[in-house]
């Protein structure tokens, strides 16, 4: 029998809906709790639970990346690879990987200093929105409208540590019909995307933050706009796809890669968690 | 079902398999609450701590 191994943090409906998946596929699921257990990574020595693969779900994406690493360093294949969730784990590197590879992304500024960062905003124009390089859920992502306060929000990032003073600074794209979409990559195929849409007043669709979905069509556009992004990024993964639609069409936000499906599933009545698993024991194979 | 009461209102709480680090929302009171303990029937919640810095997708 197959082994699936689970790293988790939280067992969320998502996780659960994973873990019943996994048995009704007749593999063996094994929640690995990130907190009761140590590693050996200097040593041979090797009490990682054993399983045949390992599924990342971790929401604390720093324990997430370094576990992974471990794994892989041990031997194990983990989904996504470390290589990959690196990349999406940090909006810097995955804004250089989209540039890199020809995606249309929103114009990018990096600073590490807040005058230099002023600076940028001159060139980019307000409003702009500004991002920390790590994190999620829309957490301080904000909106950017003049000087003055681009000033007093940089000054308060860098009390808020170092995690902070790396000023993402990017150009504000105006939501057409104050939507964004999110496609879901599985290995080579998107199976599903849905459509969120922000709260009045609200720069953020996210559904954290009382952001609705709409099911949307997965159109040839999406579909091949979300294949390279993930493929941009390491791709052989599971990957959700942030896009955001302007007046100039569509451009990719990010790319995540522990990615969330408990507002998808219902919505769109695509057996998100399904398809995950159905992927993670072919690459068994 | 497995039961247990909320840490935080004394609600009683039902889960159907339940798993260590589950996660769920106390329907009375609104904490959000994580299994800690599963024994039997009887499950042991704790209050789940604010998110760190690092979390999400
Ligand atoms: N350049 C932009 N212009 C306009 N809106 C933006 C821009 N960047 C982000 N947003 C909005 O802010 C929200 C959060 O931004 P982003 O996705 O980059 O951050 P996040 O914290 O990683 O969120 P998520 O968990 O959705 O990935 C997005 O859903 C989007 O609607
Ligand atoms: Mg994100
Ligand atoms: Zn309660």
């Amino acid at each position: 029998m197959v082994t699936i191994g689970l790293i988790c943090d939280r067992v969320r409906w998502d996780e659960k809906e994973l873990i019943k998946a996994v048995r009704k596929r007749g593999a063996k699921p094994l929640i690995i709790d990130q907190k009761n257990i140590f590693f050996d990574i200097t040593g041979c020595s090797d009490n990682i639970p054993e399983a045949d693969i390992y599924l990342q779900r971790s929401v604390s994406t720093l324990k997430g990346l370094y576990i992974s690493k471990i794994l892989e360093e041990k031997g194990h294949t983990v989904i996504n690879s470390f290589e990959s969730s690196r990349i999406c784990a940090d909006k810097l590197l995955t804004t250089l990987a989209l540039a890199k590879a020809g995606i249309p992304t929103p114009r990018t500024l990096v600073a590490f200093d807040i005058e230099s960062g002023l600076e940028a905003l001159e060139q980019l124009r307000y409003p702009a929105v500004i991002k920390p390089v790590i994190g999620s859920w829309g957490r301080f992502v904000a909106l950017l409208k003049d000087r003055q306060t681009a000033r007093s929000i940089m000054e308060e990032r860098v009390f808020m540590g170092a995690l902070y003073q790396t000023f993402y600074i990017q150009e504000y794209i105006e939501k057409i019909d104050k939507k964004d979409i999110r496609s879901f990559v599985v290995g080579d195929r998107v199976i599903a995307a849905i459509y969120r849409v922000a709260v009045k007043d609200e720069l953020r669709t996210n559904t954290a933050l009382g952001g609705r979905a709409e099911p949307c069509p997965i159109t040839p556009e999406i579909e091949n706009l979300s294949l390279r992004a993930a493929e941009a990024v390491g791709g052989n993964g599971v990957y959700g796809i942030d896009i955001l639609i302007g007046d100039k069409g569509m451009v990719v936000n990010e790319v995540n890669h522990t990615v969330e499906f408990h507002t998808t599933v219902p919505v769109t009545g695509i057996d998100v968690p399904g398809l995950i698993i159905d992927y993670v024991l072919e690459r068994v194979k | 079902m497995a039961k247990g009461n909320c840490p935080e209102c004394d609600a009683k709480i039902e889960i159907e398999d339940p798993v260590i680090r589950e996660v769920t929302e106390c329907p009375e009171c609104g904490a959000e609450l994580e299994v800690v303990e599963v024994k039997g029937d009887k499950i042991k919640f704790s209050v789940v701590e604010l998110s760190g810095e690092d979390w999400g997708e």
